[in-house]
């Protein structure tokens, strides 16, 4: 439209979906383990699978080797399923044969999702430079979390990795005096830059030790006391469930309370699991509730506790089979033979063998604490 | 992810989720499910057809419930398999929803 008509105000409207020159075909992640991640669709044939070496590796045990390919003809983008086990999907639709992927529709392979968009290099460089971000938020999260203690009356490692650069985890612990050491584990509700972010909000609640009126060597009040300050209600109906244990190496002790969390696990010297320590509370945030429980255990000599979250046993193996809390007893007892008895690395390690990628959907943590045998009791 | 209703009646919704509650699944029912149940009614969902229940899965069952609760209304859950019943136990979800074995069950919580 040509401003000839002599109207004032001419409005354009295109109902072309060609690119114009300055545009170019782009899948951009919108669910993954890469979240807002851009990826150019050219000539050149894209090939997503699980396949490390595929051109578009995504790690994602629902994903074939070969999965499908993405294709330009002319200025159209084309989508063909190789044979996946799950199949691909245009806008919720199996396809097989190569089929259109339209400007905006959605193509889902596995457990990611992606739409066609078209991009500018400003689009692009807006890609990079929040990716860019995240990964600044990434390494500031990490940067709070405690350094393993190798040796002392108690000995910590820990292995803590984010499944979408930014997750929901954290983990930490810190001297409460008396020889005391609180530890903690929290996980909130989802992954991603929100949860995240809340994430970090609580954990540095705990860490710095900012509640109000709170007592740091006594895990329900602590909890009451999360409960108190974060509510769902408040804060954008997120939750977390969290393990608070206060650990004192003179007398062997952890006192312990754990709301809307999975058990923490302890290993004995004979690498069988001795207890299994939870206490039932409701999530923090889930109701409002003053009152939080809390129970004792005792670690013998040559005792290992475990403490994680749920990312570490809810996989799904390259079966396809929903895997649980036994599982995960099962590879964490496994690694207790070797040289390192319950090494978080090699459970880590493990745990991906069983779901067949290198990189899981969920949060992985896992804290391993132990007390020097000397200690005395 | 997908929803069916399963009964209608003047005091309660039964309804069926079926498939994974993940992110994805969460993002496609969510809003249906707050329409379905936006009603002065209890609540049954059956999860007998749920394989995977995540945390945001949790965090919407949570909301559900306390949108009835709000209205004086109950949420009761229905039927989940073994590991979703794990699930419900390690998030202590079972504190603060009821979880029946079967709909029989699941009715006379109502009515308790």
């Amino acid at each position: 439209m040509s401003g000839a008509s002599g109207v004032g105000k001419t409005v354009q409207f295109s109902t072309r979906r060609s690119a114009p020159p300055q545009l170019a075909h782009y899948l951009t992640v919108v669910q993954g383990v890469t979240i807002e991640r851009a990826v150019p669709v050219t000539a050149e044939t894209l090939i997503l699978g699980r396949d490390p070496s595929r051109a578009f590796h995504l790690p994602d045990s629902d994903v074939s080797r070969s999965h499908c390919e993405v294709f330009l003809v002319g200025d159209d983008v084309y989508v063909r399923d190789l044979g996946s086990t799950n199949g691909t999907f245009v806008d919720g639709v199996r396809v097989a044969q190569a089929t259109p992927l339209r400007v905006s529709s959605r193509l889902e392979v596995g457990r990611h999702t992606f739409r066609h968009e078209l991009l500018s290099p400003e689009d692009v460089a807006r890609h990079q430079q929040f990716a860019k971000d995240l990964e600044l938020a990434r390494r500031h999260v990490e940067a709070l979390l405690p350094a393993p203690r190798a040796s002392g009356p108690v000995r910590t490692d820990w292995c803590f990795v984010p499944s979408s650069v930014l997750g929901g985890d954290a983990l930490g612990y810190h001297d409460l005096g008396g020889g005391r050491l609180a530890l903690y584990l929290l996980d909130v509700c989802g992954h991603g830059v929100a949860s995240a972010m809340y994430s970090s909000v609580v954990f540095n609640a705990v860490r710095c030790q900012t509640l109000p009126d709170t007592d740091f060597g006594d895990p329900a009040a602590v909890l009451a006391r999360l409960n108190d300050a974060f509510q769902m209600d408040a804060h954008n109906d997120m939750y977390f469930s969290i393990f608070y244990g206060v650990l004192d190496p003179a007398s062997r002790s952890l006192r312990y309370s754990s709301a809307g969390h999975p058990p923490a696990i302890v290993l004995g010297a004979d690498g069988r699991i001795r207890s299994r320590l939870v206490r039932k509370n409701p999530p923090i945030g889930a109701m409002p509730r003053r009152v939080f429980g809390q129970d004792e255990a005792r670690l013998e000599p040559g005792d290992r506790l475990f403490v994680f979250s749920d990312g570490a046993f809810e996989i799904r193996d390259t079966e396809g089979r929903e895997r649980g809390l036994e599982d995960f007893e099962r590879e964490l007892v496994a690694t207790a033979s070797g040289k390192l008895p319950g090494d978080p690395r090699r459970v880590y390690e493990r745990v991906c063998a069983v779901t067949g990628t290198d990189l899981l959907l969920d949060d992985f943590t896992l804290l391993a604490v132990e007390l020097d045998a000397s200690a005395s009791a | 992810m997908d929803l069916e209703i399963l009964e209608e009646s003047e005091s309660l919704t039964r309804v069926a989720l079926k498939g994974r509650l993940d992110t994805a699944g969460v993002d496609r029912i969510e809003t249906r499910l707050n329409a379905v149940l936006g009603g002065r009614k209890h609540a049954l969902l059956d999860l007998s057809d749920v394989t995977f229940l995540s945390s945001l899965g949790i965090r919407m069952l949570i909301s559900v419930a306390k949108m009835l609760d709000r209205r004086g209304q109950k949420l009761v859950l229905v039927a989940p398999r073994p590991l979703i019943d794990q699930a419900l136990r390690h998030s202590s979800l079972d504190e603060i929803i009821p979880v029946a074995a079967d709909v029989d069950g699941a009715r006379m919580l109502l009515n308790s």
